[in-house]
């Protein structure tokens, strides 16, 4: 069953694959990274700009694309506020005996 | 992966119309500013280490350790390994600690080392190995019509009990990805190196850095979609 939405979008994406210096969603992809890390120039960042704005299902990959990313690194950081005071004593005691081996090896 | 155009249209803008700015998310590697010390004591403090003296090896361990084992429990999936990969750490810095330039950032220097040391037992357990996340990887149709419908927004976690359980799922879902592209994505998103140092540590080209930090982007959006629905405002 296709909505009446649905096909008026495959109307106007099959049009916009099909105009010159416009994107097809598979070339804006190709440009999404460059895109979020603000890596495009002027011209490109236009052209993946006008893509969003006639293509819904891009505008809000984009959207869900940049906010995965930084859920990613908020994930993987927060821990690492909570870890800075934390290094195992026996880890250190490890670390050191390790040292002292290797030192003990060079100069006998 | 990129295709002719949207290579063109890259390389015409790097060349043409004005430079590639570095992003807006470019920013110090992590957690691994100087520690704020008056730079005089930094460069005693380096001297001593570079003499051998215990002591300062000591103090490089408790002062930098935390921060480094942060590091490392990022990088592998289990406290033991992380805490392996400290010692191997602490080990290379041992051995390298001669060379280490005085005028550059002790902080940065420590956490490269940690990366590489984990790097290395990465490869050793062969988990670097190229596992296909094809399936994760949005598609298209044949004249590049993206397929699927337009998503919600996702709304922020309602409260702080919720968003643990969100990073706790993130954190998951992260290790999910198989290594190959996990540690590419650690390296540029978490860790805040620049395409070109990390396609040096993982020994790949900048290009295919770049296709795969694409790919591990993607696939991890889809690999979380079930967020979406939990979350997402009608
Ligand atoms: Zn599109």
């Amino acid at each position: 069953m296709i909505t009446r939405r649905k096909l008026r979008w495959r109307i106007q994406h099959w049009l916009e694959a099909r105009l010159p210096g416009l994107l097809t969603c598979a070339q804006f992809e190709a440009l999404v990274d460059a895109y979020i890390d603000g890596e495009l120039g002027p011209v490109a960042r236009a052209t993946v700009d006008f893509h969003m704005r006639t293509c819904p299902v891009c505008l809000r990959y984009v959207a869900a694309y940049r906010k995965v990313r930084d859920m990613a690194a908020d994930t993987l950081t927060r821990p690492e506020a909570e870890a800075l005071d934390a290094i195992p004593e026996d880890l250190v005691a490890a670390i050191l005996a390790a040292r002292d081996a290797e030192a003990g090896r060079k100069t006998p | 992966m990129i295709d002719g155009l949207a290579r063109a249209m890259l390389e015409g803008d790097r060349n043409g119309d004005g430079p590639a700015k570095g992003g807006d998310r470019r920013r110090e590697i992590r957690g691994m500013e100087s520690t704020g010390g008056d730079p005089t004591d930094e460069r005693a403090f380096v001297a001593a280490l570079q003499a051998g003296e215990r002591v300062a090896f000591e103090r490089l361990v408790r002062e930098h350790g935390a921060r480094m084992l942060a590091v490392a429990r990022r990088m592998v999936r289990d406290e033991a390994t992380a805490q392996d990969c400290l010692q191997d750490a602490f080990l290379s810095v041992h051995r390298a600690i001669g060379r280490f330039e005085p005028t550059g950032s002790l902080g940065g220097w420590l956490h490269r080392i940690t990366v590489n040391a984990c790097l290395m037992r990465l490869r050793a357990n062969k988990r670097l190995a190229e596992t296909s996340i094809d399936e994760l990887l949005p598609a298209f149709d044949p004249d590049g019509i993206r397929l699927g419908e337009p998503r919600t927004e996702i709304r922020n976690p309602e409260d702080a009990l919720e968003a643990a359980r969100i990073r706790v799922y993130m954190r998951q879902k992260i290790d999910e990805l198989p290594d190959g592209y996990r540690i590419v994505l650690l390296l540029r998103d978490i860790e805040g190196y620049s395409t070109r140092e990390a396609a040096e540590m993982v020994g790949v080209a900048e290009g295919a850095l770049k296709v795969r930090l694409h790919r591990a982007r993607a696939a991890l959006k889809t690999l979380v979609e079930p967020l979406w629905d939990e979350l997402g405002t009608a």
